[in-house]
């Protein structure tokens, strides 16, 4: 089984698992007062230490990290936390059409509240227009919210000059660095970013824990009501191991991690250029995750690439309206202006530490005769898009922008 | 599972009596299903097929069930019977079974019109 479906979550590395064991077994006491009973001591000992490590990755004080349950709670309690904290200084959002679920629906519920959104469009490759994003911000806008590196696609966004405009007028800026953290390296103190998603499974640590950089004056409120645990804002017993366990992936990350990927990924490239024919790469083509590679292959639908993957050991995922329960294709593939036919045969290679060239050669070699056998029921020939009379009506009213026509 | 993996009667016909076209990109599927016909029994059928697993499965299945059956017989021919015979799909996937039969249907209106001429039409009302 080689599992290439790392942006997903990825597999918790033995290192995190043994580091953990001890806050399970013996300190599992709670970090709620300086002077506890002796395993509260300890307990609240590997949380500030988990506390440091995570913090030093960034080149943060600690005092800047919240714990939080994830990449979800993260980006809730920033949006939510920011916007209602600075609400009388105005009520204008700014975000992108590529954001995770958690960011779009927690600006929308914002919208809801009287709070006003714009939503920004990217271009083929996935970037934002900083120029457009200058001229969208207002008087009354206090908070941008732009992803660091995009999960479906892999584009990496220009966050430091996002976050120099938006420092200069004094606008707060979010970014959910879920992906790219540390594959990407982001040094607060150089980068004027107010705060910081992270989250721990997709960098071999467990799932369920994640963090918030928050920075020093910048106004969050909490969103959850409790206790005062993680200065206030985080109400709730901490999750002591995940944290122990959160830090001990980072302690782990080598410094020739990001170029051990990028050169597999490169390997995927040159693999898939020279054996298989009518596809098209999605995401930009250098500004791009160093683990991440996805694609759009003509004629056939990626749910049924996937099922037949996995039956060959191969783990891989799609952007396929089929394979979504409420049968909506990727946001993301349509916001780049795919047609939906041709989104439908998306597949993301997402690696990791454990993945090998070997797997990716058995991977490939797997893939394309289901391409072609698949290609050989398809009603969909190469270059004939059609649509029935009925549907082309459906289509209009269902999507505005389908100008990508050109496939190589 | 194994109609997906060793679908029946994926392909073409060229001289088809019959063809219907039905699916939606923006939901995944799309399929065209192609009947020959001879006196009034459909004797060859074939579909292709752009979509999940289960349109795959449910293209297969349909065109298995309709194969030799009179064209009266082969309107009786729903969903539900092509998903029970599969032994069940997921109710978010009951769309991808409808999508094969409603193909089956159109192909045989498109076949009944083109025959109109020569005898006298069967339409349902």
């Amino acid at each position: 089984m080689a599992f290439l479906d790392n942006a997903s979550s990825t597999r918790v590395d033995e290192r995190v698992i043994e580091a953990m064991l001890p806050y399970f077994r013996e300190s599992y006491g709670t970090a709620g007062m300086e002077l506890g009973h002796s395993r509260d001591v300890a307990a609240m000992k590997g949380l500030e230490n988990a506390r440091k490590v995570i913090a030093e990755s960034i080149n943060a004080d600690p005092l800047t990290i919240v714990f939080t349950s994830g990449q979800t709670e993260s980006n809730n309690l920033a949006i939510q936390g920011a916007a209602l904290a600075n609400k009388d200084h105005g009520k204008h959002i700014i975000t992108s059409s590529i954001e995770v679920m958690s960011v779009l629906q927690a600006c929308k519920a914002l919208e809801k509240d009287g709070f006003e959104l714009d939503i920004l469009d990217v271009d083929e490759n996935g970037l934002v227009d900083v120029g457009q994003l200058k001229k969208k911000i207002r008087k009354d806008t206090i908070l941008v919210s732009i992803q660091h590196a995009n999960g479906e696609i892999g584009t990496v966004q220009p966050i430091e000059e996002i976050a120099r405009m938006t420092s200069a007028r004094g606008v707060i800026f979010h970014t959910d660095a879920t992906q790219s953290y540390l594959k990407i390296p982001v040094d607060i103190q150089a980068v004027p970013i107010n705060l910081m998603t992270m989250d721990a499974h997709v960098i071999h640590g467990p799932k369920g824990i994640g963090a918030l950089f928050v920075r020093k004056g910048t106004r969050v409120e909490r969103i959850m009501e409790g206790g005062d645990e993680e200065r206030r804002l985080r109400p709730g017993v901490q999750n002591i191991p995940g944290a122990v366990g959160f830090a001990e992936a980072v302690k782990i990350w080598g410094k020739d991690e990001s170029d051990n990927l990028l050169s597999l990924r490169h390997y995927v490239e040159q693999k898939m250029s020279t054996t298989l024919e009518d596809y098209r790469v999605t995401g930009h083509p250098v500004k791009r995750l160093p683990n991440l590679f996805s694609m759009v292959v003509e004629q056939i639908e990626g749910e049924s690439m996937l099922v037949e993957l996995d039956m060959d050991g191969y783990a891989i995922s799609t952007g396929s309206a089929c394979s979504s329960k409420t049968l909506q294709g990727s946001h993301v593939l349509k916001a780049i202006g795919l047609r939906p036919e041709i989104a439908h045969g998306s597949v993301r290679v997402s690696l990791s530490r454990f993945n090998t060239k070997e797997q990716i050669d058995g991977f490939v070699e797997a893939l394309v005769p289901i391409v072609n056998r698949l290609r050989q029921f398809s009603p969909l020939k190469r270059g004939e898009y059609f649509m029935a009379k009925s549907e082309a009506k459906h289509e209009e009213q269902e999507s505005s922008s389908d100008d990508d026509q050109s496939l190589g | 599972m194994r109609e997906f993996k060793n679908p029946q009667n994926m392909g073409r016909i060229d001289d088809a009596d019959g063809v219907g076209t039905v699916g939606n990109p923006v939901c995944g599927d799309m399929l065209r299903l192609f009947i020959k016909v001879k006196d009034d029994k459909i004797v060859d059928i074939k579909v292709e097929t752009f979509g999940c697993v289960a349109a795959i499965a449910t293209s297969s299945m349909t065109t298995q069930m309709a194969m030799g059956m009179t064209i009266e017989e082969a309107k009786t021919i729903t969903r539900k019977m092509v998903a029970d015979a599969l032994d069940g799909l997921p109710p978010h996937k009951m769309h991808c079974s409808n999508l094969a039969a409603e193909a089956l249907q159109k192909a045989i209106e498109d076949y009944e019109s083109k025959t109109q001429g020569e005898k006298k039409a069967e339409k349902r009302p």
